[in-house]
């Protein structure tokens, strides 16, 4: 029982978020190497974007990164958007920074859930659930679905929000920001018990951050302001004032605090851009069959987990000759191995959780 | 010979046992709390209103599986381990007074007798871990082993600092000898007490050894239906019987104006219940490297503090 | 020293702050919705499995059987068929869609240059065996007057009787 051990923390598992599965060597408590193993959730997704027109590839996105389905679509559309050279209306570029927001608070409030569920904190996780249902009525109001939304559409998006949408997401703007934030900050942020188990814990430095390619919340709490919202704004971002949550620590409570603000910040995008929302079209003009020049665009916007890039080839036909998708979970799951060397088992479980990861996405 | 005491102490025992198995429904209460912790409901539909029957559901379901032993287990190590963790669980029942003469034998060591046969269910967890021929358990085992052993120092710590105050280690004394709750008298031994206890009873926030199955698989991992159900029912008998020792320490157990005696004591047993429930559903859970610091660093020195101010207490307040 | 017992009071606090958070929690309404007693209200544009809308004066169906919708489908989950009606308007005489295969994405339904498919708010959708996941036309008909406020068949008429061909 002295030598290293090899454990298997299985695709099935309590903890893994989804099919990972995570083969790792300790000595005694000590974890030497934690090398995780995807391909269990692969379902052929660029293979099959290849055999599908543009417009019928749209409802595949939702599903790759199906916590956050509205910024997979997103990227898509402005992927194909700027192939095509298309002009989007300001009321659909509106709409679509206000789901994209919303789905970013419901994406961080999944995390925060499964974070404190991984340190069996079990209530936190159905505090986050039950707010979390109040964004899915909002998108289901919206688009008619609460996880797979086909909302966004080559040009701006389907349906246009009426009043009660925006009166709705105001009430829940308000709720969330007057009972909802300071509640978990109080129930978990400053808890003792919380900071000893994710502070000095999974340390990532900022030459690590530029090694493996990690971004969104992984880059940000390590004191990387890369952020390409601001960095590079898309769909008229920089219209609307918010900081960018940046965190020095490195740690799992860096980054914890990291994506507590940008559910915060997320509340007063939305909020701007509901008060801005502009009359007018909700979709732009869009030929009947897409077919865009030949040439290839890498389109890349801040999904919740990180920069979600698109690259997308045209060989002049409705269908795309090749899709790849740059999923940010992926490149933040490498860097698994190398963060959780030297620490303790348990510290493993909350690492990867912090690393907010979804298989959908990492095998697509 | 006279009968009468002899008859009235069986009684006695049997009505102790009742209450100690009528805890299945505190396997209810616990679902059903938790839900109104989490805005949800519990258990609902089997047994209308509210699921009451959902404990008989899941015991029939129990006692109906297959009893696996694993191959190359230490059989009888493996079959024994269960009992030993909830026998003692029972016994410990036996000298905590209900009321004023509703105690089935007040030793006169009866603080001794309590720290003597909780300190069984370390054994349990050796049993089962090594007996169970898998290296997974039998880290884990170790693991919940230290845990108990560790904490069970600051735990008779803080109850000799109440005996030291009473003048003796039989339970009803200790209750008689309360004018005013314990608890005032020493606020420190019952925190470090409290927190001993939750660490005894391997509840969040230290409950390394049951949910170890984060990685490694706990002490209980292959054990399955009625030998398994064993070491859950320990676990709820002790949490009332740990309880039921703070009320009965601290709080001056069966005392009260007004309501009879039993009801006083059942009340204050309770509450305790629901708090260390309360806590369950509240606190993250904490590393064992940092569950053993805690008990050694902190716990161990704040107890021999409450010690030595007990002693202060006795010299200069002559209490 | 005061530093450590700072931090002491500063950890005991938090601990406290976390479990007022949770009691009073306790005291508030359950927010579960005990299937299937209570069902949630669905919103207007809630998307169910496709459906077929009907011409309320004439209890036919809106389709022409011109197979956009097909066409648009990313899954293949339409087959279809059409037919003449006596007085010259195309008819669908087969309408077959496979559950099994459709993604419920709503591209059918802006694909129809008819308006004649809306999405149902069915979402209870199980079945024993494969083939009661396969919808036909009369049973996509029901779900689409359904919508409209309509049953169907509305009234049996000659165009409406050749439609329920199937």
């Amino acid at each position: 029982m002295t030598d290293t051990m090899y454990l298997n923390m299985g695709p099935q598992h309590p903890s893994t978020h989804g099919v990972l599965r995570l083969a790792v060597e300790v000595d005694g408590e000590t974890i030497l190497a934690a090398k995780p193993d995807i391909g269990y959730l692969h379902r052929c997704f660029e293979k099959t974007a290849e055999g599908l027109t543009y417009p019928q590839v749209l409802p595949y996105t939702d599903r790759t990164d199906y916590v956050s389905a509205m910024t997979n679509e997103f990227a898509y559309v402005l992927a194909v958007e700027k192939l095509l050279g298309l002009e989007v209306p300001p009321r659909a570029q509106f709409i679509r920074v206000i789901m994209a927001e919303l789905q970013r608070i419901a994406n961080h409030l999944v995390w925060f859930g499964t974070f404190a569920l991984d340190m069996a904190a079990v209530t936190p996780f159905l505090y986050a659930f039950r707010d979390r249902e109040k964004i899915l009525d909002l998108f289901e109001r919206a688009s008619g679905a609460r996880l797979t939304y086909s909302y966004y559409r080559i040009g701006g998006v389907r349906k246009d929000i009426d009043g009660e949408f925006v009166r709705k997401t105001r009430e829940f703007l308000d709720y969330f920001e007057e009972q909802v934030l300071p509640e978990y900050h109080r129930l978990l942020t400053g808890n003792r018990i919380f900071e000893i188990r994710t502070q000095g814990t999974g340390y990532i430095s900022p030459e690590l951050v530029y090694a493996y390619g990690l971004s969104g919340p992984m880059a940000r709490g390590s004191g990387v302001p890369w952020d390409v919202r601001k960095n590079e704004p898309y769909s008229g971002y920089n219209r609307f004032e918010f900081e960018m949550a940046l965190a020095e620590g490195g740690d799992n409570y860096a980054r914890y605090m990291v994506r507590m603000k940008e559910m915060a910040e997320s509340a007063k995008i939305i909020r701007q851009a509901l008060d801005g929302l502009p009359e007018g079209e909700y979709m732009g003009k869009v030929p009947k069959i897409i077919k865009p020049p030949v040439g290839e665009v890498y389109v890349r916007i801040e999904s919740p987990k990180g920069e979600l890039g698109v690259f997308l080839v045209s060989d002049g036909s409705p269908k795309p000759y090749r899709l790849k998708w740059r999923a940010p979970s992926f490149s933040n799951l490498q860097v698994t191995e190398v963060a959780t060397r030297g620490e303790k088992i348990a510290d493993l479980v909350v690492t990867v959780g912090s690393i907010d990861v979804v298989l959908g996405e990492v095998d697509r | 010979m006279d009968w009468w005491p002899l008859v009235w102490s069986v009684i006695k025992a049997l009505l102790i046992v009742t209450f100690v198995l009528a805890n299945a429904f505190l396997i209810w209460v616990e679902r059903k709390i938790a839900g109104r912790f989490q805005r949800r409901l519990g258990p609902m539909r089997v047994g209308r209103p509210h699921g009451w029957a959902q404990t008989f559901a899941d015991l029939i379901k129990l006692l109906s599986k297959e009893d696996v032993v694993p191959g190359g287990a230490e059989k009888w190590l493996f079959l024994i381990a269960p009992l030993v963790a909830f026998i003692p669980a029972l016994l410990v029942y036996m000298v905590i007074p209900f009321g004023p003469t509703w105690v089935v034998n007040d030793l006169n060591i009866g603080v001794l007798f309590i720290s003597a046969v909780t300190s069984f269910s370390v054994l349990a967890f050796f049993m089962s871990g090594w007996g169970s021929n898998n290296k997974y358990s039998v880290l884990g085992a170790f693991r919940a082993a230290a845990q108990l052993i560790s904490y069970e120092v600051p735990l008779v710590l803080s109850m000799i600092a109440v005996v030291m105050l009473a003048g003796s280690m039989s339970l009803n004394d200790i209750v008689k000898a309360q004018t005013v709750p314990y608890v005032l008298l020493q606020p420190l031994g019952f925190l470090i007490f409290f927190i001993a206890a939750i660490a005894e009873l391997n509840r969040t926030p230290f409950d390394l050894a049951e949910a170890e199955s984060e990685l490694v698989a706990g002490y209980n991992t292959e054990y399955s239906g009625m030998r398994w159900a064993f070491f859950f029912l320990a676990e709820y008998a002790n949490t009332v019987s740990a309880s039921a020792i703070m009320a009965t320490l601290f709080f001056g157990g069966w005392k009260g104006p007004l309501l009879p005696p039993v009801v006083w004591f059942l009340l204050k047993t309770y509450i305790f219940v629901f708090i260390i429930m309360w806590i369950r559903w509240t606190l993250p859970r904490v590393r064992i490297d940092q569950l053993l610091n805690l008990g050694w660093k902190v716990l161990l020195p704040a107890a021999l503090l409450n010690i030595a101010w007990t002693g202060l207490l006795g010299l200069v307040f002559k209490i | 020293m005061r530093s450590i017992l700072a931090d002491i009071v500063r950890s005991a606090n938090s601990i406290v702050q976390g479990h007022l958070v949770t009691i009073r929690e306790f005291f508030k309404k359950p927010v579960t919705l005990q299937y299937p007693e209570e069902r949630w209200p669905l919103p207007e544009g809630y998307r169910g499995h496709p459906a077929l809308l009907v011409e309320p004066e004439t209890g036919r169906p809106k389709c022409t059987a011109c197979g956009a919708c097909a066409r648009a489908c990313p899954n293949n989950a339409i087959e279809l068929e059409g037919m003449k009606a006596e007085d010259g308007r195309r008819l669908p005489s087969k309408y077959r869609l496979d559950l099994t295969r459709c993604l419920v994405c709503n591209l059918c339904v802006e694909a129809c240059p008819f308006d004649a498919l809306t999405m149902s708010r069915e979402y209870e959708l199980v079945s024993y065996d494969r083939e009661g996941l396969i919808l036909d036309l009369p049973q996509l008909l029901r779900a689409g007057a359904k919508e409209q406020g309509l049953t169907y068949p509305l009234e049996v008429k000659a165009g409406a009787k050749e439609a329920d061909q199937a």
